[in-house]
């Protein structure tokens, strides 16, 4: 950092930025994604608070059907296209060369080209707000025929369209090149069984991600054709046809963004727990399983359409509990015996453990088809999804912002905004949609504006709402606390949680290079083994130098 | 033989199971959680004890997992075997037999449902007898308790068919009809309480109909009535009840 800071900071300021944005070293590609994307999870959050104003009362009070239905439909574009599934790339694209000791990932250009694209994908699906037709209005998954020329006309849902298409490439290339990184860069001694739990969470998103994305590239080209004349899904098979190409993607997708999440709080349980994570092999061996098993449970979300083998779906579905629990089961294991510090990074790793418990068990729970016949497309579906998505990805973000900002900015986080950043996600994530169980259960459909006035309904969404906007202070503590770092932060040095990863072996932030020197590597905690042997032979320099008084003759 | 269908009679018997379950599992976990958090907090300076495998334990916690899994699953594949609105195969607009459905009494009538944007039209070709909303106002669902047999199609997207306290829904597509067969056990108007759960745009919210369960010399009476040229009542979407009666 030293050594360039000054060369840097005598440029012209739009010389910098330039250079900045179109940097090809993969530390600012991806803070470049990261900030982007999390300015989309800000964006996307304010629709979801316009909505929830809206809902907690029957009737209309705040804007239209049609508003309603555009504000639904970006806010699950937002978060999925635009927010988790970029930011899911941007966390693997900082850390995994520093994790797996390299300097740069192979292509960083076509890293960067999907960098840009990202920002192609949200101008151009933001820009439908402008136009006469309003923005994308089909929802996040435009089944068609509603999101044909006829059933949502107008170019906002064009160009909801072809942001999918953009959104979608820009995971491609990130995923390519993160992909082709891990395979072909890793330093001498890093074994793929030696990668940590982090990368190795990447590494089975990115391997999701080329497989699953160009479905929904297929599914988005055709569409916008379908859109201009060419009529590809008009048959009768048409409709069921889209909905296999897009749930094909739609759902690994949901497991692309959760795996770089989880292990974000695998790292941070390790650290925190001053224990190498547990059940390496165990873990390992269950993210590829549920990788692969997550490309053969799309089905599910069709139970409802009498066109698919529920049983099978149903199996591979349920299925999924039994790689899913190994999570659980890890987890308890590195805290187990463990000297566990709370630092902010640990009580998001927790409260992902607790929220994100209450999404996988309801998901079993709607894995199966009698039960889903009666909740699908219900706010039963809204309270599942968001406990996996909120509980768990945003909670598991949260979590890696608090253990890798120092490494990223070289400055700390303030511990105490941390702990209120923390306890009002938590609680903002109870009080939001733990009401849409009951909601759901009582029959309240998804996607609507307005809701009958003597259901009774009216309570549960009022909390709803209240807690929505727990969630939204949240953010903005964060972003308080952000900021204050930024500016007034300590400085952080090359390894404030005494943690156990190669990221940790140089400077915060890193030089252009990365590393100036790499320990050896001889397990998937490589530094916390430099530490430990360091830690011995100083104990046996000392037993050396003392007398040994004490002990008895033999 | 139990002759009336009964689509509550999965979801409660799975529900009694998963429930029970999944919130034991939750409890367990999360005293786990919270318990070794606190059991295992930093209290002394130096390292932890370098424990980082059980591989006994940990395969045998995985095995218990598949148990669980193959109970659940087997559980609700029993409930889909026993639902005979799980018809295997794909529909096809000549209607559909099944084993399931063979067993079952034959139905009392039929009803041809057609969803559009945004109305319900039921139509009893038995008695051509035709039910429709206006857009603004929603139609009503007659039915004789009893098995009543549907044929659901949309004329524009999809749309589905949603009886809440029927625990039951189906999608409708265009040009692709789905056929079930729902049993009304209760006498009694549901107001609202069928819905349209497949978002299909503008008016999704208002796209409701009512249902009302009428003893089958009642339906007769009230189907001889509408075929005399006793006009509908539609009710106001989204309204209240009473709005009906």
């Amino acid at each position: 950092m030293s050594a360039v800071a000054p060369a840097v900071t005598t440029l012209p300021r739009h010389v910098r930025v330039v250079g900045r944005l179109s940097s090809t070293d993969h530390k600012h590609i991806a803070a470049n994604t990261a900030v982007t994307a999390f300015g989309f999870f800000v964006l996307g959050g304010i629709l979801a608070l316009l909505m929830r104003a809206e809902l907690a009362a029957p009737g209309l009070q705040l804007m239209g059907d049609e508003t309603y239905n555009e504000l639904f439909t970006i806010h699950g574009s937002t978060m999925f296209y635009l927010f988790a599934s970029p930011m899911a790339m941007a966390v693997g694209l900082y850390l995994v060369p520093l994790q797996i000791g390299t300097t740069n990932v192979i292509w960083p250009r076509i890293a960067l080209l999907g960098f840009w694209l990202l920002v192609g994908a949200g101008v151009l699906m933001y820009t439908g707000f402008l136009l006469k037709n309003g923005a994308g209005k089909s929802g996040w998954f435009a089944f068609d025929p509603l999101s044909d020329d006829v059933g949502t006309p107008g170019t906002g849902q064009d160009l909801w369209t072809l942001a999918v298409i953009l959104a979608g490439a820009s995971g491609i290339c990130q995923a390519s090149s993160l992909l082709a990184t891990i395979v072909r860069r890793r330093a001498p001694g890093m074994t793929m069984m030696r990668m940590p739990v982090f990368t190795w969470g990447e590494t089975v998103s990115c391997l999701m991600v080329v497989t699953a994305y160009p479905a929904v590239l297929v599914a988005m080209t055709l569409l916008y054709a379908d859109r201009n004349g060419a009529h590809i899904y008009q048959n009768p098979g048409g409709p069921i046809l889209y909905q296999h190409l897009f749930w094909f993607f739609g759902h690994p997708v949901v497991y692309v963004v959760f795996f770089p999440f989880l292990g974000s709080i695998a790292e941070a349980i390790a650290t925190n727990a001053g224990k190498r994570f547990f059940g390496y092999p165990f873990m390992v061996a269950s993210l590829l399983i549920f990788s692969a098993l997550s490309m053969a449970v799309w089905g599910h979300h069709m139970f409802t359409t009498s066109a698919v083998q529920n049983r099978y779906f149903s199996l591979t579905s349920t299925a999924i509990m039994v790689v899913a629990g190994i999570e659980y089961f890890d987890s308890l294991g590195t805290m187990w015996k463990g000297r566990i510090v709370f630092r902010t990074s640990m009580l998001f790793a927790i409260g992902f453990l607790i929220l994100f418990l209450i999404g996988g068990l309801t998901g079993i729970f709607v894995a199966s088809p009698v039960l889903d016949y009666h909740v699908h497309d219900t706010y039963f579906i809204v309270a599942h999804f968001h406990y996996t998505l909120v509980g768990g990805s945003v909670m598991g973000l949260f979590a890696g912002i608090y253990h890798w900002w120092p490494k990223v900015t070289g400055r700390l986080l303030d511990e105490r905004l941390g702990k209120l950043n923390f306890w009002t996600l938590a609680l903002g994530t109870l009080v939001t949609f733990i009401p849409m169980f009951f909601l759901g259960s009582e029959g309240m459909v998804r996607r609507v504006a307005n809701y009958p006035a003597d259901r009774g309904w009216e309570t549960l969404n009022t909390i709803s709402t209240i807690g929505a906007f727990i969630i939204a202070f949240s953010v903005l503590v964060f972003l308080v606390n952000a900021a204050r770092s930024l500016r007034l932060g300590a400085l952080a040095g090359d390894d404030p949680w005494d943690a156990h990863t190669l990221e940790w072996a140089t400077s915060s932030p890193p030089p252009p290079h990365n590393f100036d020197g790499l320990p050896p590597i001889r397990s998937y905690a490589p530094l916390l083994d430099v530490k430990l042997q360091a830690e011995a032979e100083e104990e046996a320099r000392a037993a050396a130098r003392a007398p040994r008084a004490g002990e008895a003759a033999p | 033989m139990s002759a009336l269908v009964d689509t509550r009679d999965g979801y409660r018997g799975l529900f009694d199971i998963y429930w029970p379950i999944g919130v034991g599992v939750l409890v367990l976990f999360w005293l786990l959680i919270i318990g070794f958090a606190w059991r295992y907090r930093r209290r002394e300076d130096g390292r932890p004890p370098d424990v980082h495998e059980h591989s006994l334990l940990e395969g045998s916690y995985v095995a218990l997992l598949a148990c669980v899994c193959a109970v659940l699953v087997y559980f609700t594949f029993h409930w889909m075997s026993k639902d005979v609105a799980d018809l295997p195969g794909e529909p096809s607009s000549k209607g559909q037999t099944d084993v399931a459905l063979a067993a079952t009494p034959k139905p009392a009538i039929t009803v041809d449902v057609t969803a559009s944007r945004w109305n319900w039209t039921f139509q009893y070709p038995k008695y051509g007898i035709r039910q429709s909303g206006n857009g603004t106002q929603i139609p009503t669902l007659v039915v004789p308790t009893g098995n009543v047999t549907f044929r659901l199609t949309s004329i524009d997207v999809i749309h589905a068919f949603f009886i809440p306290f029927l625990r039951f829904k189906r999608d409708a597509f265009p040009e692709r009809p789905t056929n079930f067969t729902l049993g009304f056990h209760e006498v009694g108007f549901h107001h609202a309480w069928g819905e349209c759960a497949e978002f299909c745009g503008y008016r999704h919210a208002y796209m409701q109909f009512n249902v009302d369960v009428r003893t089958p010399s009642d339906f007769r009476r009230w189907a001889a009535a509408r075929r005399a040229g006793q006009p509908q009542r539609l009710t106001p979407a989204m309204g209240r009840q009473g709005d009906y009666r």
